[in-house]
C-alpha cells in the first residue's frame, strides 16, 4: 500500500480512507465468517456490544438476501467505510435476475431495525448492492 | 452447503421424546446455511411422534448464539408442520439474540415460549465446549 505513494506525482495529497473490503466466494457457508469480521472492525470503532451484535445481523441479512439471487461460482463483496462515529457498510453480489431484495419480509424488516440507513441499488450490470450505515451511539431499535 | 472447500460450523442436536412431548435442544448458529437443518431436525420429532393427538414439541433455543431471519422461517414452517400433525410447538428460553429478534419481527406475540427445559445431552457440557470454531480460527487471520 504505502509502495504507491513513491508513485505518486509531488504535491499530490493523500487522502486516507478508511476502507476494508472483504470479498467472499457468493455461498451461504462463509456468512459466519464475515459476521466475524463485522464484528472484529465495529470494535475497533468503539461500538457498543449490543451495537457490534446489531451490526452482525445487519451484515447477516443483508448478505443472506444478495446470496439469493447470486450468480453461482461468483464473490460477494463486503466494504466498510469507517468514518468517526458510524460504519457505512456495502454488500453487493452479481445477480441472475438483476432485482433489489424484496422490502416485505422478515430479513428486510430485521436490517431495516438494525441499521439506521438501509437502501438498495441495482447496476447496469446487474450487480446489486445494499448499503446499511450505523452510528455509533445512535439510538437504535426499540 | 455449496462450498467444496469450506463448510460451515454445523448446529448441534440433541433430540429426546416422552409420552405427549418430543425436545429438539439446538446449539450454534443459525443462519441461511444452517436454518434447512433445523428446519428438518424439527420436523423429524414432530414425524417421530405423529399420531399422538395434543403432542407438544419444544425447541430449546438456549445455546443458539446467534439467528437470522431465515431461522425465523425455518421456526415458522416447523411450527405449521407441527400444526398439521395435530403438535404445537413451544420455544424454550430462547437466547437473548432469539428473543430480540422476535421482537424486531412482532413474532414474540406469536410464538409460545415456555420455561427452559432441564439440562440434558450435550447441553450438560455445551458451556466447556461452545460450537464457534470457525470464529476462534479467524480470529489470529484479521
Amino acid at each position: 500500500m504505502t509502495e504507491d505513494t513513491a508513485a505518486m506525482p509531488t504535491g499530490t495529497k493523500l487522502t486516507l480512507r478508511d476502507v476494508v473490503t472483504v470479498r467472499l466466494p457468493a455461498a451461504s457457508a462463509y456468512l459466519s465468517v464475515l459476521r466475524t469480521a463485522t464484528a472484529g472492525l465495529a470494535a475497533r470503532l468503539d461500538f457498543t456490544l449490543d451495537e457490534i451484535e446489531d451490526l452482525r445481523i445487519a451484515v447477516d441479512e443483508a448478505c443472506a438476501m444478495l446470496l439469493a439471487e447470486a450468480v453461482p461460482g461468483t464473490d460477494l463483496e463486503c466494504e466498510f467505510e469507517l468514518t468517526g462515529d458510524a460504519m457505512r457498510i456495502a454488500v453487493s453480489v452479481l445477480t441472475v435476475s438483476g432485482t433489489e431484495p424484496s422490502r416485505d419480509t422478515f430479513a428486510w424488516t430485521v436490517l431495516s431495525s438494525l441499521a439506521g440507513d438501509v437502501d438498495s441499488s441495482v447496476a447496469a450490470d446487474d450487480r446489486v448492492t445494499v448499503v446499511l450505515q450505523k452510528r455509533r451511539g445512535a439510538a437504535g431499535a426499540p | 452447503m455449496d462450498s467444496p472447500i469450506y463448510s460451515p460450523p454445523a448446529l448441534r442436536f440433541s433430540t429426546t421424546h416422552a409420552p405427549g412431548r418430543s425436545v429438539v435442544a439446538v446449539a450454534g448458529d443459525v443462519d441461511v446455511a444452517t436454518a434447512t437443518d433445523l428446519h428438518a431436525h424439527l420436523c423429524d420429532a414432530v414425524n417421530a411422534g405423529a399420531g399422538e393427538a395434543g403432542r407438544v414439541l419444544v425447541a430449546d433455543l438456549s445455546h443458539v448464539r446467534f439467528m437470522d431471519a431465515s431461522g425465523l422461517t425455518a421456526l415458522l414452517r416447523s411450527e405449521a408442520h407441527a400444526h398439521a400433525c395435530g403438535a404445537r410447538l413451544q420455544l424454550a428460553a430462547p437466547h437473548p439474540c432469539v428473543t430480540r429478534l422476535l421482537c424486531l419481527t412482532g413474532l414474540d406475540r406469536h410464538f409460545e415460549v415456555c420455561a427452559p427445559e432441564p439440562v440434558t445431552g450435550f447441553l450438560a457440557s455445551a458451556g466447556r465446549h461452545p460450537p464457534m470454531e470457525p470464529a476462534e480460527t479467524g480470529r489470529e487471520v484479521v
